[in-house]
Parts: C-alpha cells; structure tokens; sequence
C-alpha cells in the first residue's frame, strides 16, 4: 500500500507545525523519520497515521484520503506503536495482544464478543511469536520489563495486520541491546512478511544502520529524502541538527554519526571510536 | 499454533489464575447474592420461614407472608439489587474511561447533582416529597452533562474532544460548586437537616414497585450499553492515539461510557439516596477476587446488587425497629473486607 502526503500542512494550535511535505511511501519500504526536537518528525507521523486532520493538502493510502477510509477498515491497512506507553490494569499478555484484533470483529461481533480471543488465535500466536514473547503469554504487563512490554505493545499492533507499521520513537526508554534486537526485529518482519516500516527515531547511528531510506525533518518541512550517504552529510547535520559532524563508513556495517570537526572524517582515522555495538543474539531471552 | 511455545521451559509459563478462581469467584458471588436474596424476604419484623418464602416467589403463597414479601420485601430488595449493580457498573465504566481507578459516581457529579436536587425537594418543598426520585435522577443527569460539557475542548477544525484528565478535574470542580450549593440550603433550612442527611447516607426505607420500574429501564439501558462497550473502555486504556489506530471511534466510545455511567448512577441514586463506596471499590473487589479484568462487567453487576441486598439487609435488622443507613453499613463493613483483600493480595506491601 502506497502511502503519500501531498502537500501535507498540519496545524497545533496555535502554529503551523508541518508545511508542504510532499513525501510518497511505497510498499515494503523501511522509513525512518529523523529531526531535531520540535521539528515535526512526530506530528508528521501521527498525520500520515490519519491521527491529525490536515490543514491543508491530504494523505492518502492507495491513493485514497485517509478520512475516507472507516476507522476499522483503516485499522486494518496501518497500526501505529505510539510513544505514550499507559499500561492498562490487570492484563496478561495474551490478553494485551488479543486487543489488536479490534478492527477484524465484526461489528456485531464486537458488541458481544470483543477481545474474545477464540476466533483470532492464529493471528494472536503469530504475532506473539514474532516478537518472541510467546512464551511471556500469561505473564501481566506489570511484571515485565521495559524491554519486555515494548515486544508487546508491538505484538499488538502487529495483531492489527496492518499494511504499514508506524513507530513513534520505539526505543525511548530502553537499553543499547534491546534497541538494537527491536530493530532487527523490525528488519525481520519486513524482510519476511513485506510490511512497510515508518518508524521516528533519535539515534542516527541506528537510523543509518537499520533503514534504508531516511527523511530528515526541520521546521516543519522535508530538508533531506534519501539513503543514509544521501540524508547524512555534514552540510544536512549543520542546518538540520545544528551541529558539526558527518556520517562515517570505514565499519561498514556500523556507521556512526559523530559530532567532530569534518576534517576529521575525511582523515577518517581521528574518529573516536564509538561504534554502534551489534547484537549478541545469544543473550536475547528468546 | 500452539506448537509454537513447545520447547519452553515449564517454568516460563506460570499459571497465574487458578481454575478456582476463575469459575468458583463468579459462583461464590451469585450464591451470596441468592442467598442474601432469601434472606431479605425471610428476615424483619415479622420472620417469615424460607419455606413460605419459596412458596411466594413460586406463586403459591397466601396470607400475611405473601402481602409482606410482594408489597414490601421482595421490591425493595430488588431495589437494592438493581441500585447496587448500577452503581458497581458505573464505576467500572468511569475507572475506565478516566484512566483513574479512583473515579466513581461521584468524579462525574452525578451524585453532587442528586444531592442537589434532592435537597432542594426535602429542604424547600417537603410536600412534594412524591417527587424526590425524579428530582434527584434530574439533577444527576444535569450535572453530569455539565461536567461533560467544561471537560470539552473545542479543537481545530471541528475536532475537539475530551481528555480523562479535563474530565477528573472538571468533576471535582462541580462537585465542590455543588457541595457548596448544598451547604449553602442545609444552612438555610436548618429544621431540615434530618431528612436531608438520612437521604444523603443512602436507605430502601419504604421503597416500593414503582421506584423499581422507575430504576429499571434505566438499568437496563445502562448495563446493555455498560457490557456492549467493555471491551472498547478496555482499549481506551492503552492511550487515546493507540485506541484510535486501533480502529476505536475514541469520543463517541468515551461520551457513550459516560452516557451510560451517568444514567446507572443517576437512576441508583433516585431511587437510593447518596450511598458511597460501591461504585468506588466494587470494581477493586472483583478485580481482586478474580486477579484479571475478565467479566469485569457482569461479575461486578452481581457483586454490587449483592453488597446491597447485604447491607440494606444489615440496616434494618441490627437495630430493628430503627434503622441504619445503608451507606453506613457499606462503609462499615465493606472498608474493612476491602483492606482485608488489599493485605491479601499484597497491594499494600
């Protein structure tokens, strides 16, 4: 499913906060959206989720504006991991992914049998299992940890089977490790079952490291649309981030962004050595 | 599908809900209900033997046994009943839909609002008396619409909404204008405070068929709208934005659980006067006993309309002939059980 802005402008009251972003999302690409604070990157998210109505321009799914879709119908074409994370009382993981399944009931089902688990199992184990929290089913939210319920929130958007998977800043909060197998995670699912991932993030290493395609956002609009080597630069990092640095690519695997003088990078070799750490799979509680 | 936890360690997957709990909860809870039923219509003044009253309810009961149950007891706890699961199933809408597991009744104005109106009535005109229920549920309801209306936030381009937040906060600042306002009549009309305050703690004293079929399609509606959205209220919780992408229409779900909150606490107080604690702690009750959230509706119906058969049960027959508000005796011997159960589960540990 092709998601598209076309000349997206967002109001919150009272100023403008996204202006002419033209942007076009296709299927099974793997997004990240990057900016300073305040630069719009969530605001830009929660608009092409269908959550802000445009003030001007539109955003459209299958070149269909979102308002027109039902709100099941669109449930079930994109899901969204919000940033706020509330924990809902007394609830088994099971429970917490079987929510996901809203948008399949039927509507007269889901008058009387909502969050009835029966006639979704299948979806529900799958994505339990593809988070890797399977076994975690009958656990409460409360007792797991940061980590843990991450895996799940994302299961239960998962859940929803949506066409395109948006994630608002999913690392807050959690350790280098477990941002990292997030990621892989994300990697994997889209790799294996050719979902679209949009996904806000801080870290420009992992941005770098783990999507394709970046969107740097400043004052609202669109500054940089690209691959890494293209969005990264050291003039971008200036005007965008305000500060100096550049994107380093002797690890190959393992960009960096670093904030050093230029000249530093170009010797290539006064680097300090941060290197994004890769993941120990072993240690992954799986 | 289940294949896929094969391989686990035993141990990864506690069984956190014994059968027991699940199943014999529910039961217990029914039993104390039926039992507690039998028993209003069994005890007072006159002791009626269960046998007579079995032969009432059956339709083969004759002499005084049989005018004493069907024109006292039998409709006043069935008053009783229905007031108390109205006000549980409030509660567990209101904690929902706030995001506040200390809302009750009480945090939308409802009963701020009965006690209003139903003061003006005992206060002002002690003769339409006759009119109380009415003048109570009207007051209720007009509050609650206000605390509705100041928790909106007209927003850009049409899209206003509430937020829980605007809601708690818009209710406690009701409340306080109305507690007011009623300070204000007691003082004025000072030879009628003991009617007033017999009111507000709550009784079934003389309640009769037609405060039930007042309650009754009140009940109805309300538990019918309170069981079709509890799984919505439930998404609700996960967060505005989360509930929406979900597919949830988040203010028509919002302003329907309040909708139906309003109306169950509203009729409740009409035809019960202002009794507290049930729409606050019956909701923890079940969640307690039953350690999730499951049939968290219909359980805490049941367990509601049982607190109060008990208790209205309890208030006139401790100090029979004189008797007891029913808001005492939930407070008296519902706070503690409630502490009881919070040591139990280790809450307060």
């Amino acid at each position: 499913m092709t998601l598209q802005a076309h000349d997206l402008a967002v109001d919150l009251a009272p100023r403008r906060v996204l202006t002419g972003v033209n942007v076009a999302i296709e299927p099974g690409e793997m997004v990240a959206i990057v900016g300073p604070n305040g630069s719009g990157k969530s605001t830009l998210l929660r608009a092409l989720a269908g959550l802000l109505r445009p003030a001007a321009g539109q955003v459209t799914l299958d070149a269909k504006p979102l308002h027109r879709y039902p709100k099941r119908a669109l449930a079930r074409r994109r899901g969204l991991l919000a940033q706020s994370a509330d924990l809902p009382q007394l609830t088994t993981v099971r429970e917490h992914v079987a929510m996901g399944r809203h948008a399949h009931a039927s509507a007269l089902a889901s008058l009387f049998r909502a969050g009835d688990q029966s006639t979704h199992n299948a979806a529900i184990d799958t994505a339990m299992h593809r988070c890797g929290i399977a076994h975690l089913a009958d656990r409460r939210m409360e007792a797991l940890s940061g980590g843990e319920r991450q895996r799940v929130r994302l299961a239960t958007t998962l859940a929803q089977e949506p066409a395109v998977l948006m994630l608002d800043e999913p690392l807050t909060g959690l350790d280098i490790e477990h941002q990292l197998s997030l990621l892989d995670l994300l990697k994997e699912l889209n790799t294996t079952t050719g979902v679209t991932v949009v996904c806000v993030i801080h870290e420009l290493g992992l941005a770098l490291r783990h999507f394709p395609r970046i969107l740097a956002i400043h004052d609202g609009t669109i500054a940089a649309d690209g691959s890494g080597r293209e969005v990264l630069t050291t003039p971008t990092l200036r005007t965008v981030f305000g500060v100096e640095g550049c994107a380093c690519y002797d690890l190959p695997d393992h960009p960096v962004v670093v904030c050093k003088s230029p000249g530093d990078c170009a010797a290539g070799r006064e680097l300090p050595q941060v290197v994004t750490p890769s993941l120990n799979r072993q240690s992954l509680t799986r | 599908m289940t294949t896929l936890t094969a391989g686990q360690p035993a141990v990864a997957t506690p069984a956190t809900r014994p059968a027991w709990r699940r199943y014999g909860t529910p039961a217990g809870i029914v039993l104390v209900l039926v039992l507690g039923l039998a028993l209003s219509l069994a005890l007072g003044a006159v002791r009626i033997p269960l046998a007579d009253v079995f032969a009432t309810l059956t339709g083969s009961g004759e002499g005084a046994s049989e005018r004493i149950i069907m024109s006292a007891r039998l409709p006043r706890a069935l008053v009783a009943l229905l007031a108390g699961a109205n006000l549980a199933v409030s509660g567990v809408l209101l904690q929902g839909v706030t995001r506040n597991p200390l809302a009750d009744p009480g945090i939308i104005g409802v009963t701020a609002g009965a006690g209003v109106a139903a003061t003006i009535v005992l206060a002002a005109f002690p003769a339409a008396a006759h009119a109380l229920p009415l003048a109570a549920f009207l007051g209720a309801m007009a509050s609650a619409v206000f605390v509705y209306a100041v928790s909106w936030t007209p927003g850009a381009a049409g899209k206003g909404g509430t937020s829980p937040v605007r809601m708690v906060l818009a209710g406690v600042a009701v409340n306080a204008i109305l507690g007011a306002v009623i300070g204000v009549l007691i003082t004025a009309f000072a030879d009628r405070i003991p009617a007033v305050m017999f009111w507000t703690a709550g009784s079934f004293n003389g309640r009769g068929w037609s405060h039930l079929w007042m309650v009754l399609p009140y009940s109805v509606v309300g538990l019918t709208l309170a069981f079709a959205l509890r799984s919505r209220v439930r998404i609700l919780e996960l967060g505005d934005d989360t509930a929406s992408t979900m597919g949830i229409s988040v203010e028509r779900t919002r302003l329907l659980a309040f909708a139906a909150a309003a109306l169950l606490a509203g009729s409740a107080a009409s035809v019960a006067g202002l009794v507290g604690f049930v729409g606050l702690v019956v909701p923890h009750l079940v969640r307690l006993a039953m350690g999730s959230n499951r049939l968290i509706v219909p359980i805490s119906a049941f367990a509601g309309g049982a607190l109060l058969l008990w208790a209205d049960l309890a208030a006139r027959t401790v100090l029979a002939p004189s008797e007891l508000p029913v808001g005492v005796v939930t407070g008296l011997v519902g706070g503690p059980y409630f502490i009881f159960l919070l040591y139990k589960s280790g809450w307060l540990r």
